[in-house]
């Protein structure tokens, strides 16, 4: 093992390269394609152990140190154990999200069907279809937000629903899209669904905003609560399909014993 | 150590659960089944499973015979004992190839991953036997699947 100190925009390793050595950061933090990793992360693990490529550039982002490892430093029983315990974590990882990801996927699916169901209902009068699909294009329509993402933040915070809801909303929605990565895009999305579900009762605008949520964190907390709104307005749709993502969703978190009762 | 004899089908570590031990497979095959019971990985002969319990994690997957297999089981100080710096290089290269594997088949749609699954049977050369029995031991919608891709890749 060898400690390195880590300088910002360092290249560590090239995309293409097979990397001899893996690093773990300690201090600081280091970039790899568009995701950022900090201390306790390791970073080149597979792409060393079983001789390959590296996709994505490596640099670092912010000044601090580095361990560099091989194969022989795992003679140490607490580095082994130490990398043991980091592989693991993303083997649970993408295996739990694999599952997330395919019933996510499924129920956006499922969300999107729904909608152009919806929109080509018989039931529907001409003029009430012609609102729908206008209130849909609307949502396409989003607003420029400017480049910096705390000035976003401030110039979309600053915007009270008084003013004009639908546009709170757009600029809420566009910030998302702009920084999903953001500290505050969760917190917008989860009041957008909120909004549409409590005030305006707008089955077309909460599935969009739960579709963008679904799509953006299927890994956050909240996801729970949010499938169990999207069930809620298949329901509500008279949607039978939502007995049978209760059932999945019920699967994916028996941890916290979905109950009938929260959706009926 | 204890060994056991398992049928194709046996739960060895259910999903979020602390592993009892570390396992290593004498003979058949297991899989990692992700949380909604999909085939994600296959385990080979002297491949080792359980490994969460040495890092004392809750594993997240579900571990599965899939066909008969002889499996031995250690607890943490019997494993530890005769963990030497190979078994250990062995082990990280083995967890590699697996987070490698998740990666790409996390990418995959049902029917791609299992094909993928079964390019890789083909490969090391699984007896044709097993097959059978890999399909008792998955869930009926990827068993369907897995039927289909095999005949088609006969």
């Amino acid at each position: 093992m060898r400690e390195v100190k880590l300088f910002k925009n360092q290249t560590l390793f090239s995309p293409g390269e097979k990397p001899d050595y893996f690093l773990e950061v300690v201090e600081g933090s280091v970039k790899a394609g568009n995701v950022v990793y900090g201390p306790g992360d390791i970073l080149g693990f597979v792409e060393y152990f079983l001789n390959k490529p590296l996709a994505e550039e490596v640099k670092v982002e912010e000044d601090g140190v580095g361990e560099k490892y091989k194969e022989d430093d795992v003679e140490d029983k607490e580095v082994f154990k130490k990398i043991l315990k980091c592989s693991l974590e993303e083997l649970n990882a993408s295996l739990a999200s694999i599952a997330t990801q395919e019933v996510v996927k499924d129920l956006i699916d499922a969300a999107r069907f729904d909608a152009l169901l919806d929109l080509s209902s018989l039931n529907k009068t001409s003029l009430e279809t012609f609102d729908a699909i206008e209130g849909m294009i609307k949502l396409s329509m989003l607003p420029s937000l400017p480049d910096e993402e705390e000035t976003a933040y401030d110039f979309v915070k600053k915007f009270k629903k008084e003013m004009d809801v639908l546009q709170y909303i757009l600029y809420r929605i566009t910030f998302v899209k702009k920084y999903p990565e953001s500290e505050h895009s969760q917190e917008f999305l989860l009041e957008v669904i909120d909004i549409y579900l409590k005030e305006f009762g707008d089955r077309y605008g909460a599935k969009y905003a739960i579709m963008l949520f679904l799509l953006f964190y299927p890994d956050s907390p909240k996801v729970k609560d949010v499938l169990l709104e999207l069930i809620k307005v298949l329901k509500q749709s008279g949607d039978p399909e939502w007995f049978e993502y209760y059932e999945r969703l019920a699967m994916l978190f028996p941890e916290v014993g979905v109950k009938l009762d929260e959706i009926t | 150590m204890r060994s056991l004899e398992l049928p194709a089908g046996s739960v060895l570590i259910a999903s979020r659960s602390y592993p009892d031990g570390v396992y290593v497979v004498r003979k058949g095959l297991v899989g990692l089944f992700d949380s909604l019971g999909r085939l994600i990985i296959v385990v080979y002969r002297d491949e080792v499973f359980g490994l969460e319990s040495i890092s004392k994690m809750v594993n997240k997957y579900v571990v599965k015979t899939l066909t008969f297999a002889e499996i031995d089981m250690y607890n943490l100080g019997e494993f530890e004992h005769f963990l030497d710096g190979e078994k250990r290089k062995n082990i990280l290269k083995q967890i590699a190839k697996w987070n490698w594997l998740a990666e790409k088949r996390y990418q995959m749609n049902t029917e791609d991953r299992l094909a993928d699954i079964l390019k890789e049977l083909k490969s090391v050369a699984i007896d044709e036997s097993y097959m059978d029995q890999i399909l008792v031991s998955l869930e009926l919608n990827d068993a369907l699947i897995f039927e289909r891709i095999r005949r088609e890749m006969m």
